[in-house]
C-alpha cells in the first residue's frame, strides 16, 4: 500500500479489493450496539478542509473517533483561501503537532501534493477543486460491490456535470480499472473537450444513455454553472437530463440509483426516483463510513 | 580601457565559424598582433557570437524589486549572453509615461553591464481604455509599445493605439489572447488540464486574436508584431497573412520549443506560464519553422518571481520563467544537441534579428568593429541551481538540471561584463 491516498492511481486493484473487503468488516461493527474499536488509539488524524464540506467532513470525523484516533480539526474560512493563505506555512505548523494522518480538502487540484511534499505521516485526499476524490469513488464502488458483487461487465450511467466534477473523474478511473463499463451523459457545455481520452462512451440523449444500466450516478448540478453560462438554467437541465421515473423505466429492473449528496430534487433527479426503492443514497452514507474506516485502517498500517 | 586578448578559440563572423585569436582594444575587435595585453582569456573549445538581444523581458523594477532589481536583471542577461534587453511595460507604476522610461533607462546606464530598451505601454496601467503618451515615451527613449500580458480587448481601441503609435514610427508588439475564451484557464486546454481538472486555456484563445491583429494591420497597413506565438495554428495563419504580404511578424520562446503541457501532468507550477506550454505537436512544428527560417525572433520572455508564488496551487501560483541566465543554453539543448540545427542557423534569432527588427544596427565580429560579444563553450556541463541562477527569480522548471553548453564571457562596450566563475 501507498503511503498516500491523492488519486485512484495510487491504488492497485488487490488494494482496491482489500479496502471493500475491510469495508464490510468495518460496516458489521457498525451495526453493533457497541460500534468503538481501538485500531487507531494514540493516532492523530488532521483533518484540513480548506473549502466548506459537511457530509465528508462528518463521514470523515466519525470513522476516525470510532477506531479511537484523536481528532484535529482545521477549517480555513473562504476569506483566507482568498488571501492566498500559503498552505506549505500552514502545514509546517500542523506539522510541528506531529500528525499521523492528513484528510486533505481544498478548492484547488494538486493541493493533497503540496501537502504530501511538505509532510512525514500520509495525505488521504477529500476532494481536490474538480481533479480528484478518491474516498467518494471508493465508497461508490463499495455500494455497487455489495450489491452486485461482481464488477467487471457493469454498466454504470453517470448524468450530470461532467467537466467540474471531481467524483466523476474518481469514478471512471476506478470503474474502469474493475472493468465496468462507463457511460456519460450532460451537455456539451459540460463535458471535457478531451473526452475521448477517458476511456467511456458518452450521449446527450439520457434515455439512450440509461438503457441496461446496472448503476446511475447523478451528480449535483452547481448553481455557478448556470451564473457562469454553461447552462441556461434549471428547468432546461431537468427536462433533459433530470432522472425522471419514465427515464429510469430503461434501465434495467435492479438498477441502483446513486448519488454523492446533497441532492438537488427537481434539478438532476425527481424526489420519486431519490426515494424509490431501487435508490440507495442514503446507504451511501453509511458505506461511506465503513470505507472510510477501511481506508484509515490500510494507511497508517502502511 | 584594457587590453584583452581572446586566444584558443573560434569566432562566427556571421558566415561561418572559424578559428581565430583577437583583441579587444577601445572596445573594438582587432586581429592584428597588440604588445602588452591587460588581460588573456584562453579559450579553447569555445566559440564567440555576438552579443544576444532579448526583445522581451519582464524587468519587474520599479515596483517589484522583491521579484527582480536593475541590479539582478543586468547581471542574469550577461550571464546568458545578452547585452541588451528590452524591458515590458508591467511594471509599478506602468511604463505608460516619459518618467518611468527616463528611470528605466537611467537605471540601466547605471549598473553599465549591459543596455535596457524600454518598451512602453499602448494604454494608460495596461487597462486597454486610454491611450498612452506614446510620443514622449518615444522621445524618453522607448523602443516599442506592448501591453503584453493584458492584450487590448475592445478592437477600437486597439486600431486607435495601433494609428496613435505609428505616427511616431514605434514597434508594435502585441500579446495575443482573448482573455474571455482564456478564462479561469491556468494551462492549455487538453488531456492534461481534463485529467487533472484544471480549466484550460485553448488554442482559438490566441488565434482568435491573432486573427483580429492581422485584419487590423491589414487594414491600417501598420506592422505589427505577436509575440511569445505557443500554437502550430497560430504560427500558420501569420504565415499565411505574410505570404500575402500583411506586415506581421512573430517571435517564440525557448520553453514553448522546449516543453510541452506533459511538463504540468505532476501540477508542477514552475512550468506555468502564458500562453501555457501546448502539445508535442505544436512544439514539434515552432522547431520546424526555426529550421526553415521562418520565425522572426525567440523572446526569453524572462518572468522572474519570487520562490513563494510558485508554491502556490497551480491555479493561484504566479505565471511565468525565468529565462535570462538560461535561454541559450535551453536553445543549445533543444535546437542544437536534440534537433541538430547548428548555432550559426538560429542564432540570428535572438542577436541580430530582433536588433533589426527594432532598427538597431545588427552586430558583425569583424576587425576595427566597436561591438558586444559572448564566448560559449559548447562543451562544458552546468548544473542550474539557485546558485548559478543570477536572476531574483529562480522560477525555471531547469532548476536541478544539467545543461551543456555554458557561457565563459560577456563583453560589453569593451569590458568583461560576465566571466564564468569571477
Amino acid at each position: 500500500m501507498k503511503k498516500h491516498l491523492i488519486t485512484i492511481d495510487d491504488l492497485t486493484k488487490n488494494e482496491i479489493m482489500s479496502i471493500m473487503e475491510q469495508g464490510k468488516a468495518f460496516k458489521e461493527i457498525l451495526s453493533r450496539p457497541i460500534k468503538k474499536i481501538p485500531t487507531l488509539r494514540g493516532k492523530t488524524i488532521g483533518l484540513l478542509f480548506f473549502e466548506p464540506s459537511t457530509r465528508t467532513k462528518l463521514s470523515f470525523e466519525l470513522a476516525a473517533k470510532r477506531m479511537s484516533a484523536d481528532v484535529l480539526n482545521f477549517s480555513a474560512s473562504t476569506s483566507s483561501l482568498k488571501k492566498k493563505e500559503s498552505i506549505k506555512d500552514t502545514i509546517m505548523t500542523l506539522e510541528a503537532m506531529k500528525i499521523d494522518i492528513y484528510v486533505v480538502r481544498h478548492g484547488f487540484p494538486g493541493v493533497p501534493y503540496i501537502v504530501a511534499n511538505n509532510i512525514k505521516g500520509s495525505v488521504i485526499n477529500a476532494g481536490d477543486g474538480a481533479h480528484s476524490h478518491p474516498t467518494q469513488a471508493l465508497l461508490d464502488l463499495y455500494t455497487i460491490w455489495e450489491k452486485f458483487g461482481e464488477l467487471k461487465g457493469l454498466n454504470v450511467t453517470i448524468v450530470g456535470d461532467v467537466k467540474y466534477s471531481r467524483v466523476v473523474r474518481s469514478d471512471i478511473n476506478i470503474l474502469n480499472k474493475m472493468g465496468a463499463n462507463v457511460t456519460l451523459c450532460t451537455p456539451k457545455t459540460l463535458l471535457p473537450r478531451t473526452i475521448e481520452k477517458f476511456n467511456v462512451k458518452y450521449t446527450f440523449n439520457l434515455k439512450e444513455a440509461v438503457k441496461n444500466a446496472d448503476v446511475i450516478i447523478g451528480l449535483r448540478m452547481q448553481k455557478e454553472r448556470q451564473d457562469s453560462g454553461l447552462i441556461p438554467d434549471e428547468v432546461e437541465f431537468n427536462h433533459f437530463f433530470g432522472l425522471k421515473p419514465e427515464i429510469v423505466a430503461n434501465a434495467r429492473k435492479n438498477v441502483l440509483i446513486m448519488h454523492p449528496g446533497p441532492i438537488n430534487r427537481g434539478v438532476e433527479i425527481d424526489g420519486e426516483v431519490a426515494d424509490s426503492e431501487n435508490s440507495v443514497i442514503n446507504e451511501q452514507v453509511t458505506n461511506g463510513l465503513a470505507v472510510r474506516m477501511s481506508i484509515f485502517y490500510h494507511f497508517v498500517e502502511g | 580601457m584594457k587590453k584583452l586578448y581572446f586566444k584558443n578559440g573560434q569566432l562566427y563572423n556571421g558566415k561561418e565559424i572559424k578559428k581565430s585569436d583577437f583583441y579587444v582594444v577601445d572596445g573594438k575587435i582587432t586581429f592584428k598582433k597588440q604588445e602588452k595585453v591587460d588581460e588573456i582569456c584562453d579559450i579553447k573549445d569555445c566559440i564567440v557570437f555576438p552579443s544576444l538581444f532579448d526583445l522581451h523581458t519582464h524587468i519587474r523594477c520599479p515596483g517589484e524589486e522583491y521579484k527582480e532589481d536593475f541590479d539582478s536583471v543586468t547581471k542574469a542577461a550577461v550571464h546568458g549572453g545578452f547585452t541588451d534587453i528590452c524591458s515590458m511595460p508591467n511594471t509599478k507604476p506602468t511604463a505608460d509615461n516619459q518618467p518611468i522610461i527616463d528611470y528605466i533607462i537611467l537605471e540601466g546606464k547605471r549598473y553599465n553591464r549591459c543596455r535596457i530598451h524600454p518598451f512602453g505601454s499602448l494604454t494608460v496601467g495596461l487597462k486597454g481604455e486610454k491611450l498612452s503618451r506614446m510620443g514622449l515615451m518615444k522621445k524618453s527613449g522607448a523602443v516599442g509599445v506592448t501591453d503584453d500580458g493584458k492584450c487590448i480587448q475592445n478592437s477600437v481601441i486597439m486600431i486607435r493605439a495601433m494609428e496613435y503609435a505609428s505616427t511616431y514610427n514605434l514597434f508594435i508588439m502585441d500579446h495575443a489572447e482573448d482573455i474571455n475564451i482564456t478564462g479561469t484557464g491556468v494551462l492549455n486546454e487538453g488531456e492534461i488540464s481534463d485529467s487533472l481538472g484544471l480549466s484550460g486555456v485553448p488554442e482559438i484563445a490566441e488565434t482568435i486574436m491573432i486573427l483580429r491583429d492581422i485584419e487590423m494591420s491589414r487594414y491600417l497597413d501598420i506592422p505589427i508584431h505577436i509575440t511569445h506565438v505557443s500554437t502550430k495554428r497560430g504560427a500558420e495563419i501569420i504565415l499565411k497573412a505574410k505570404n500575402e504580404g500583411v506586415k506581421i511578424t512573430f517571435d517564440v520562446t525557448p520553453h514553448h520549443l522546449s516543453f510541452t503541457e506533459k511538463d504540468c501532468g505532476s501540477f508542477n507550477t514552475l512550468f506555468k506560464v502564458n500562453p501555457p506550454l501546448r502539445t508535442e505537436s505544436d512544439r514539434k512544428f515552432l522547431i520546424k519553422l526555426v529550421k526553415s527560417g521562418k520565425v522572426d525572433a525567440i523572446v526569453t520572455d524572462h518572468a522572474p518571481h519570487a520562490k513563494f508564488e510558485k508554491e502556490y496551487p497551480f491555479d493561484q501560483a504566479s505565471v511565468g520563467i525565468s529565462g535570462l541566465d538560461t535561454a541559450f543554453s535551453l536553445l543549445y539543448r533543444t535546437l542544437t544537441i536534440e534537433e541538430g540545427i547548428p548555432v550559426e542557423k538560429w542564432i540570428d534569432l535572438i542577436s541580430n534579428k530582433p536588433r533589426k527588427l527594432l532598427k538597431i544596427k545588427p552586430i558583425t565580429l569583424m576587425e576595427n568593429k566597436k561591438r558586444d560579444f559572448f564566448v560559449f563553450n559548447p562543451k562544458e556541463k552546468w548544473t542550474v541551481t539557485e546558485k548559478t541562477i543570477y536572476s531574483k527569480g529562480k522560477n525555471t522548471p531547469l532548476l536541478g538540471k544539467k545543461l551543456k553548453g555554458k557561457i565563459k564571457y560577456t563583453v560589453f562596450q569593451g569590458r568583461i561584463v560576465f566571466r564564468d566563475g569571477g
